[in-house]
């Protein structure tokens, strides 16, 4: 999970016709899909990630299987998802 | 007056010289040569050549004589001829043709047949394999009517891929001595998800496991979960072999834990292995009395 800050600036097309501008901005968490390790990247290892669920090395916790769009347990085709996002190995 | 004579004599001289030249019977005009047409059962046909008289036939070195254009050339008892044909006139004015072309016959109904090749009806890693013909040249292995031709006694079949598979193998013949076996007995094959094990435990305390896959379509993936007894048999990862039919680019993760080895592997890219290919090898040492190995679940992902 990354905290991003988020800014929303709203401008009029002229500021001299309107005479406001509004700025908002947010700082928020920010997931990126497919980063099952964290590393703010997706690669080959999120992938193996899987793997070894599928194996049962270990659970994926519920924001994981959220990142891949798991629903119950993880499956071949969920790997087959995150080598799609990198383009494969 | 003189003159003119002796310029008329010489003209008539050479005038006279010149026709004896044109036609001199000393010098007899050659036959063409006949070519010979074609064979209708025993009989050879040839063409006529004109001024021709008779014909001499020469089958395998022994010399007949036609008036006529064609030839039974069965008086020669043999399973391969080789026949030629020479026009010959009795008249002066022509000399003989040269002989034709050879015209090469094998009567293969006189040859003997090959045996009809034996095939073994278990296709392992993909060959298909059959017992060796005495005296075949070698063999033409017939999958869904496609000939393809071999000299060994086996044939890959992992790079033909096909729903259904109904393979025959004849054994080819010299065409000299033999000629070529009748089709084997037809080996239907419809490929359908499974796997195969097999166990070789001929070296001492090795036990080498195979487990070879098959599928009728593209695989994008597999998982085994393969149980043995820990307390006679131990394994680690580098003793367990992925094959080199699955992709480079895909990955895989192998996970040994209470007498289970749990493999999974994917990939984008799809691989074919219709007929028994050798997916994974595991080599076993041996530490206990007896051994068991079995394969407890297994999933072939066709990604459908």
């Amino acid at each position: 999970m990354l905290v991003k800050k988020i800014e929303v600036r709203v401008t009029a097309v002229s500021t001299a016709e309107t005479g406001f501008e509004r700025i908002t901005i947010t700082e928020d968490n920010v997931m990126l899909f497919g980063d099952l390790n964290g590393d703010f990247v997706v690669t080959k290892d999120d992938a193996i990630m899987i793997l070894q669920a599928i194996n049962g090395r270990f659970e994926l916790t519920e924001q994981q299987k959220l990142l891949v769009g798991i629903v119950d347990k993880p499956t071949l085709a969920d790997v087959r998802t995150i080598l799609a996002l990198i383009g494969g190995n | 007056m003189r003159k003119i004579k002796l310029i008329t004599l010489l003209l008539v001289g050479l005038l006279a010289f010149g026709l004896t030249a044109c036609s001199d019977p000393s010098t007899p005009e050659k036959l063409d040569t006949p070519s010979i047409l074609n064979r209708n059962g025993n009989i050879i046909n040839w063409s006529t050549v004109e001024n021709a008289s008779k014909y001499l036939i020469d089958i395998n070195g022994e010399t007949f004589e036609s008036t006529t254009t064609s030839f039974d050339f069965s008086v020669v008892e043999a399973s391969v001829y080789t026949i030629k044909v020479k026009a010959v006139s009795n008249s002066k004015l022509f000399e003989d043709s040269d002989f034709s072309s050879p015209f090469n016959y094998v009567d293969v109904s006189a040859l003997v047949q090959l045996a009809v090749p034996v095939i073994n009806s278990s296709i392992e890693q993909g060959i298909l394999r059959w017992e060796k013909v005495l005296n075949a040249t070698g063999y033409h292995v017939s999958i869904n009517d496609v000939i393809y031709e071999t000299n060994e006694t086996s044939y890959d079949l992992s790079n033909i891929i096909l729903d259904n598979y109904q393979i025959k193998v004849k054994a080819i013949g010299d065409a000299v001595t033999y000629r070529d076996s009748e089709y084997s007995e037809l080996l239907e094959l419809s490929p359908s998800n499974m796997y195969i094990l097999s166990i070789d435990d001929s070296v001492t305390d090795i036990i080498t496991t195979n487990i070879s896959v098959s599928s009728d379509k593209a695989i994008y993936g597999f998982t085994f979960d393969i149980s043995y007894e820990s307390v006679n048999l131990t394994i680690t990862e580098e003793d367990i072999n992925i094959e080199s039919i699955i992709p480079e680019d895909w990955i895989y993760d192998i996970y040994i834990k209470d007498g289970h080895i749990l493999v999974s592997m994917t990939g984008l890219e799809p691989i074919q292995l219709r007929l028994n290919q050798l997916l994974l090898t595991l080599e076993f040492q041996l530490v206990g009395p007896t051994y068991s190995i079995k394969v407890e679940s297994y999933f072939i992902d066709n990604n459908l």
